[in-house]
């Protein structure tokens, strides 16, 4: 396994906005196949990252590659095509159509039909849990269901990775074992997980490898067990507490 | 582990799904009755000029069956893709005149000079939209009405260009020919069918389109442009697609307004009233239905010429008063325009219906 | 000819000033606090409209009517923000297309009341400053014009201050970020929307009263000045309010040269030329900035 290119390569990945450095010469490596985590305090430029990975936002420096392939320049529509599907933070549904009409739009990307695109969605729909709820208009969704429905978008486009930002907050525990489950299960299809995480039990249970971000560094990686430890992880965290 | 138990017991295929919403239209009144209503509406619709002769009524019909059509030819852009223009009067006009010009200068059949204006304006409008599409909202509103704008004063100032009299502000005159091949007819009744045809051909194409990829991407593109573009969807060529297909149509229209008054001219076929009618039958009778547009423009249409009638003089722009307080009230009380009021209806009983479970 | 021109000039960069007070108020309103009012035009004519009456029919001096324009403008503005704040409300996270299509019913309805209380006609109002011209160096320069100018400088300057240094003004730019993000609006912003509003729609009927001695007064006089505000608000950047000025002038000019090399309709064609190349290729306006 040494040596061998992750499926997600970042090299010194830098995003700046005007003075500020959201992502400071980042560089990490997610293998196939693995659940990865990327954790650190608010305002850390977790989410900045992601956008550089999923082409929201273009980079400075550095690179980004997938699968072999650079996609650092290009645009989000095609970053999906390559693969990689994303969620959003606060979850972002198409509001005015049903669940199942929100997980056909993504199942499209393989198919030109409509029955193809439907059968999909709707066995994706059953994975996550939600094809009770296929015809009901997505903004009558409660919370967890928003983020289930976040994540069976994604899925519909069959991507190789997949990131989730923060898809625990806000929910249960209770609700957060149920959705590492579903982490599991995705995973288990051949999916590649890069996540965001706040909720540490979640980060403890599913990932096997974890980055620690803090003011756009990467200032620690490794397993979980052991970053959590790390003294500098911690001061990171603790500032965080001194300034919320 | 309790959930995936429970859907192995009451798993819900879409088929089950599908058989409880027929089961729902039985409550309201049964799938047969209503297709039964919809049969004898087409066959009254179709055969009114058979006993109506009226000329005003008859008029009347054509005016409103035309705006349902330009504004329904709109709402592929508007409606479906999500995106405002104020500045749709531009390709009525370029299928007017092109299909004019073509005719009075070399003698083309109107009937082959509307596919050329509405292709001509399917064309102008791919030079329109890839600059503008990647504008977002009100930049790219702004740009169309700039753009329609341009043409109108152009059109309004400019006499001929090179073989083409187009004498600018005093228009054009279509020279009278009547016969089939010409596009002109002594009655009024084949203007009547000729709109009522192209009518349902863009209903068609409208409905035809929701249940394609390109229906379902333009969804996304209208309801959150930045998912989209996360689910893989390149926004900006969907976007542009059903401009192109919007402004072909709305240019065939253009074409069948010029035959049917004879006239073309920069005030009546160009001009920002024009583009705002456009979009205000679909605003009210809402836009992300099929026949909204054809509800809106059934509802404000006669009440507009009928005003204008019987107010006129003194009154002049009392209709526009009353479009703008219909747009004032959709927005307020019916986003989804008149269209919506049945998936209000229908969201109160699935949510009594569940209440009752 | 030359003479011609420079004439044409000045008279282009005075009316570009007077474009850029329609336009500031828009500024405020849209470059600011993000809201598309469709209606700025038809205040303005209802700021003519409303001078009419006080001079023709109340017979009083248009000096005094003036005083009154101030308050009135801002209580229209102020209710037109009542009006809006419901669906600014409810539309938060969607379309910005409602705010837009909602202040064109409202000024579809009042422009066309308007013509149908007042009726289609053109009206001038006599103040003393109509018709009145100075020569300088054989340049015939329009008095009413250059007064417009010049106060215009001075509402300028005015409108600066206020978002730099007053609170009102602060908590004006603060509330412009809000109008980006998903926040409910609280009550503190729902004021400030509505008062600066009434700013927005003050300054616009103020510039509907400087134009009264070389201008006249018809139903959809505000729509012509009201397009021309976009263009000069995007052009000049959102947020900036220097660049709506510098883009007035801009816009004056140009029309004024287009008019000189062509015809009035061609002149036009160049400002909605200039317009779109703006859009295309710098749609953030020549001095555009985010409100951090």
């Amino acid at each position: 396994m040494m040596g061998v290119e992750g499926i997600l390569e970042c090299r010194a990945v830098t995003k700046r906005f005007g003075g500020l450095t959201a992502v400071d010469d980042f560089t990490f490596s997610v293998p196939a196949g693995h659940i990865y985590g990327l954790i650190g305090p608010n305002g850390a430029g977790k989410t900045t990252l992601f956008n550089v990975v999923s082409g929201e936002y273009g980079a400075d420096a550095g690179e980004v590659m997938f699968a072999g392939d650079t996609i650092t320049r290009l645009k989000p529509h095609r970053v999906c095509k390559r693969g990689i599907g994303r969620t959003f933070q606060t979850p972002r549904p198409l509001q005015n159509i049903s669940v199942l009409d929100n997980v056909i739009i993504g199942a499209f990307l393989h198919t030109n039909r409509l029955e193809v695109a439907r059968a999909e969605a709707y066995s994706t729909l059953k994975l996550i849990g939600l094809d009770k709820l296929h015809d009901r208009p997505a903004k009558s969704l409660t919370v967890p269901d928003r983020k289930r429905l976040e994540i069976a978008k994604a899925l519909a486009t069959k991507p190789r990775l997949l990131l989730l930002d923060e898809v625990m907050a806000g929910l249960t525990p209770t609700e957060v074992d149920e959705l590492i489950s579903l982490v599991y299960l995705i995973r288990d299809r051949g999916v590649t997980i890069l996540l965001i995480e706040h909720v540490m039990r979640a980060v403890i249970n599913l990932c096997e490898t974890v980055a620690v971000m803090s003011n756009g560094k990467k200032i620690a990686e490794g397993h979980p067990d052991n970053i959590m430890e790390n003294p500098s992880v911690i001061e990171a965290y603790l500032g965080e507490d001194y300034n919320a | 582990m309790r959930r995936r138990i429970n859907h192995h017991r009451e798993t819900d295929t879409a088929n089950e799904t599908s058989g409880r919403l027929q089961r729902y239209s039985g409550v309201l009144g049964g799938t047969g009755i209503s297709r039964l209503i919809t049969a004898i509406l087409i066959i009254v619709v179709l055969v009114i000029p058979v006993f109506v002769k009226n000329p005003f009524i008859l008029h009347l019909l054509i005016v409103t069956v035309f705006y349902a059509y330009i504004s329904s030819s709109w709402n592929i852009v508007g409606g479906l893709a999500g995106q405002i223009s104020l500045g749709h009067s531009v390709y009525v006009g370029i299928g007017a005149y092109t299909s004019t010009l073509l005719y009075s200068v070399y003698g083309v059949s109107p009937w082959i000079g509307m596919l050329a204006g509405g292709i001509l304006a399917a064309i102008v409008s791919l030079i329109i939209s890839y600059p503008c599409l990647r504008l977002q909202g009100v930049y790219y509103t702004l740009a169309t009405i700039a753009f329609a704008e341009t043409f109108r004063l152009f059109i309004f100032a400019t006499e001929r260009i090179g073989p083409f009299h187009i004498k600018a502000a005093q228009g054009l005159l279509v020279p009278l020919r009547i016969g089939f091949i010409n596009y002109q007819f002594v009655s009024k009744a084949p203007y009547y069918y000729i709109i009522l045809v192209l009518l349902a051909v863009v209903l068609t194409v409208t409905h035809v389109i929701k249940k394609t990829k390109l229906g379902f991407y333009l969804v996304a593109v209208r309801e959150n442009q930045s998912v989209a573009q996360a689910l893989g969807i390149n926004t900006t060529t969907r976007k542009i697609t059903a401009a192109a297909i919007s402004a072909f149509f709305t240019g065939i229209g253009g074409t069948f307004f010029a035959q049917y008054i004879l006239m073309v001219d920069p005030f009546t076929i160009l001009g920002i009233m024009l583009s705002v009618t456009m979009v205000i039958m679909p605003i009210v009778g809402g836009v992300y239905s099929t026949f909204g547009p054809l509800l809106g423009t059934l509802i404000l249409v006669p009440i507009s010429e009928l005003t204008t009638s019987f107010l006129g003089g003194r009154f002049i722009g009392f209709n526009v008063v009353l479009y703008g307080i219909a747009i004032v009230v959709a927005i307020y009380f019916l986003p989804q325009g008149l269209a919506g009021i049945g998936e209000i209806i229908r969201t109160r009983r699935v949510r009594t219906m569940d209440a009752e479970k | 000819m030359g003479l011609l021109v420079v004439q044409n000039l000045i008279a282009g960069v005075l009316i570009g000033c007077v474009y850029g007070l329609v336009s500031v108020g828009l500024s405020l309103l849209f470059g600011v606090m993000k809201f598309v009012n469709f209606a700025h035009g038809a205040v303005m004519m209802l700021s003519m409209y409303f001078m009419l009456i006080v001079v023709r029919l109340m017979k009083i001096d248009p000096f005094i009517g003036i005083i009154f324009v101030l308050p009135a403008s801002f209580f229209v503005g102020y209710i037109l923000a009542v009006v809006c704040e419901p669906i600014v409300i409810r539309e938060r996270k969607t379309g910005s297309h409602t705010a837009l299509l909602l202040t064109l019913g409202l000024s579809l309805i009042i422009t066309n009341g308007a013509q149908i209380v007042f009726g289609p006609e053109f009206y001038n109002i006599e103040t003393v400053l109509s018709g009145q011209t100075i020569v300088l160096s054989g340049v015939i320069i329009n008095v009413g014009k250059l007064v417009a100018a010049g106060i215009t400088m001075v509402i300028f300057c005015l409108v600066f201050i206020f978002l730099k240094f007053t609170d009102l003004g602060r908590a004006v730019r603060a509330v412009s970020q809000d109008m980006d993000s998903a926040l409910l609006m609280g009550v503190g912003e729902r004021q400030i929307f509505r008062i600066g509003f009434g700013i927005s729609t003050s300054i616009v009927g103020i510039a509907g009263i400087l134009i009264l001695p070389f201008y006249s007064i018809y139903p959809t006089v505000g729509d012509v000045f009201q397009l021309k505000a976009f263009i000069i608000v995007i052009l000049g950047g959102l947020g900036s309010i220097m660049g709506t000025l510098i883009g007035g002038l801009i816009i004056g000019v140009v029309e004024a040269l287009g008019a000189t090399a062509f015809n009035a309709s061609y002149a036009q064609m160049c400002v909605f030329a200039v317009f779109l190349i703006i859009l295309v290729l710098k749609p953030k306006g020549l001095f555009g900035k985010e409100l951090t």
